[in-house]
């Protein structure tokens, strides 16, 4: 929900208002300047923090506790005000603020009182206020300046026995109250790690500042020899130091948006490619919480597990221990075990919980697209091998099949003509002659058809088939082999005609006078590299031969380069991996 | 003079070996045995001990390079000439035959320049 900008809008011209209206008044009754200032900025300053907050965290219930005692703060100026019931009203309710404070210090920094004996504080500080204003309605007798004898405006009493029982004892239950909110806060911080510390430290100041001015103000203040001069004093000391707790709190919340907005950047910052174990790390740096986990969740386990696969049982974590979930989509992703004082916090956690989420989401995005893209690099290299197994097929068929039937023919021919008799014509045998001549030139058309299909040559491993490709190449080809075993048959496919494709391009295209084919086995690589001295030009981008190359290239996890400046000659160089090498 | 040469003629098919046999014998060759896979060739080489081996590369049970290979390992080894429907000569090279001859090539005058007794 977005927070509500009118509030603002009237909250200060109120506030200005109202604090215009109590220096006039104590301007009136003839206050020093020094008093004016002191009673004119304290209460916009905790106006102020508390719209600084609104700001930041518009749900967090502190900023209109400050508001609230922003304007209460104005409410003892009107004492002496010449309407008797104004100025009744603001000595019955000029303590208010002090309520609202303490509040604000519990509530610090969820802005919610999550523990019972905090309530009880809040409880026990209305109910003593709200005997104190009663008291001052209804008890207090106004000084007999006239001598005529005065009574309570609303009771017939005429006795402030009563009502100053009440004031002593309201001032020591006040000053035990606000030091019970300052054990409250220093308990809390006491109790809590280095974050939950660093999280309630603007607490405890405060709490530790309010404590100091009421009890200044109760205990000693008004116990002091010249009471005149030390109220001054004591008036000063005291706004001022209420001052101080508004602006510890808000400056507090804001570090922790501040914190809050490191995480996000910090886990942002680390992307899709952050590891578990640095991911952790970055969240216990940026939450200051060294003994933070991130447990993931198994899918194959059905539980959190930890680094070595065992599974984790999170609902029996020590006592100061909180572990907060992290789901996505209602499954399980991950859970975080932190500082339990981390949950003072609730947005801070959420804020974590959320980049977490968005940066496992993206790890388990980036798993599967490289698990995608693995099957699809499998797939491509059954297809090649397939593709390969099936030319080795066609090839042995054209050999058992055809090839055999028509070297049958040829032979039987052959041996028919050795054994014509003397009486046969010059005719018969010039037809035998060229039948056979034929019949040798369809077989070797056929076998080029079934080496182009698949090179018996490979069957032999990749020295001795380049060694026959360079054999029959119409070009001087210098073979330069250093290899140090075979590869898989893959591998040895791949170079075989990268090879073929680059001595066919370079006899087409090159106008070459010197070629070099070099197979280098090296680290588990095979380096083959086509070197000519020919018109270069040549682009991987034009004609399928060379685009066929570069996919059989990848599909075995190759590399091809290709520089082919123009008139510079040609390199042709790829890289397979070849673990057998 | 190649007359009185024997030969172990190696090939998985039979039609070849029986047209091989007459092609060679009618060049004065001795035919001494034939074989179909790689280990009756070994096995023929041995017992029979033919000046000559033509062998065929694609056998069923392995390669008559492998064959080829063991062959010529032997002490006073006989000679190997490969021949095969594809190209074959770098493997006989590489092997120790004396030579490679397409099988729709064959002929006495080829079998011969194979061997070195043309």
């Amino acid at each position: 929900m977005r927070p509500v900008r009118w509030i603002p809008v009237l909250i200060v011209p109120a506030g200005i208002a109202v604090a215009w209206l109590a220096v006039r008044e104590q301007n009136r009754v003839g206050r020093p300047g020094t008093f004016l200032v002191s009673t004119l900025f304290p209460g916009l300053i905790m106006i102020g923090a508390g719209l600084v907050i609104w700001s930041r965290r518009p749900h967090n219930r502190c900023w209109w506790l400050l508001v609230a005692a922003g304007f209460a703060g104005y409410v003892g100026a009107f004492e002496h005000a010449l309407n008797p019931d104004v100025a009744l009203g603001a000595f019955a309710f000029g303590r208010w603020y002090d309520l609202f404070l303490g509040w604000a210090l519990l509530a610090f920094p969820s802005g919610r009182l999550l523990h019972r004996h905090d309530r009880v504080l809040v409880t026990a500080m209305v109910g003593l206020l709200s005997v104190r204003s009663l008291s001052r309605l209804f008890l207090h007798v106004p000084p007999d300046v006239a001598g005529y004898g005065v009574r309570n405006r609303f009771l017939p009493i005429s006795d402030e026995r009563w009502w100053r029982l009440v004031e002593d004892v309201f001032a020591w239950g006040w000053s035990v109250t606000i030091l019970l909110v300052l054990a409250s806060v220093a308990a809390r911080w006491t109790r809590s790690s280095r974050p939950g510390r660093r999280m309630l430290s603007p607490a405890l100041f405060g709490a530790a500042v309010l404590a100091a001015a009421v009890t200044y103000e109760y205990l000693i203040g008004w116990n002091a020899e010249i009471p005149a001069i030390a109220g001054v004093r004591v008036f000063y000391v005291t706004e001022w130091a209420r001052a101080a707790v508004a602006v510890a709190l808000a400056a507090g919340l804001v570090r922790l948006r501040r914190t809050r907005s490191a995480v996000v950047d910090l886990v942002a910052e680390l992307g899709h490619d952050a590891p578990p174990a640095r991911l952790e790390d970055a969240l216990s740096r940026a939450l200051g919480d060294s003994s933070l986990t991130l447990v993931p969740w198994s899918v194959a386990a059905d539980c959190y597990v930890d680094d070595d696969g065992r599974p984790v049982n999170l609902t029996a974590e020590p006592a100061g221990r909180a572990v907060t979930r992290i789901e996505n989509r209602g499954e399980p992703i991950a859970a975080i075990v932190h500082d339990a004082a981390l949950l003072e916090d609730p947005g801070l956690v959420n804020a974590v919980v959320a980049a977490v989420r968005l940066t496992i989401d993206n790890e388990q995005l980036q798993a599967e697209l490289e698990t995608q893209l693995a099957e699809v690099a499998a797939s491509r290299s059954r297809i090649i091998a397939a593709g390969d197994a099936e030319r080795r097929r066609i090839e042995r068929d054209l050999h058992d099949g055809a090839q055999q039937r028509l070297v049958t023919i040829a032979l039987a021919l052959r041996l028919a003509e050795t054994r014509l008799t003397g009486d046969s014509t010059p005719e018969v045998r010039a037809v035998f002659s060229k039948t056979v001549a034929d019949l040798q030139d369809a077989i070797d058309e056929l076998r080029d058809l079934a080496r182009g299909i698949h090179p018996a040559n490979l069957d032999s491993g990749l020295g001795a088939a380049l060694e026959s490709l360079v054999d029959r190449s119409p070009l001087p080809v210098r073979l330069d082999l250093r290899l140090n075993g075979e590869p898989p048959s893959a591998v040895t496919h791949t170079a075989y005609f990268a090879v073929s494709e680059a001595l066919t391009n370079i006899v087409k295209h090159a106008n070459a006078r010197e070629v070099t084919v070099r197979a280098v086995a090296y680290d588990g690589t095979i380096r083959v590299q086509v070197t000519d001295d020919g018109d270069g030009g040549a682009d991987s981008a034009h004609g399928t031969g060379l685009r066929g190359i570069a996919d059989r290239v990848a599909a075995v996890g190759g590399i091809m380069h290709l520089h082919s400046p123009p008139g510079a000659g040609t390199r042709f160089e790829i890289d397979l991996p070849c673990e057998s090498s | 003079m190649h007359v009185g040469r024997t030969v172990l003629i190696v090939d998985d098919q039979s039609e070849f070996r029986l047209l091989a046999r007459h092609l060679l014998e009618s060049e004065g060759f001795v035919i001494v045995g034939e074989a179909g896979d790689a280990r009756a060739a070994v096995d023929a080489a041995r017992d029979l001990r033919p000046d000559v081996v033509l062998l065929d590369v694609r056998l069923p049970d392995g390669s008559g390079v492998d064959v080829a290979r063991t062959i010529r390992a032997w002490a006073a080894p006989p000679s190997v000439v490969l021949t095969s429907t594809a190209d074959y000569a770098q493997a006989a090279q590489d092997c120790g035959a004396v030579g490679f001859i397409f099988k729709s090539r064959l002929s006495g005058a080829e079998f011969r320049t194979a061997i070195g007794a043309g």
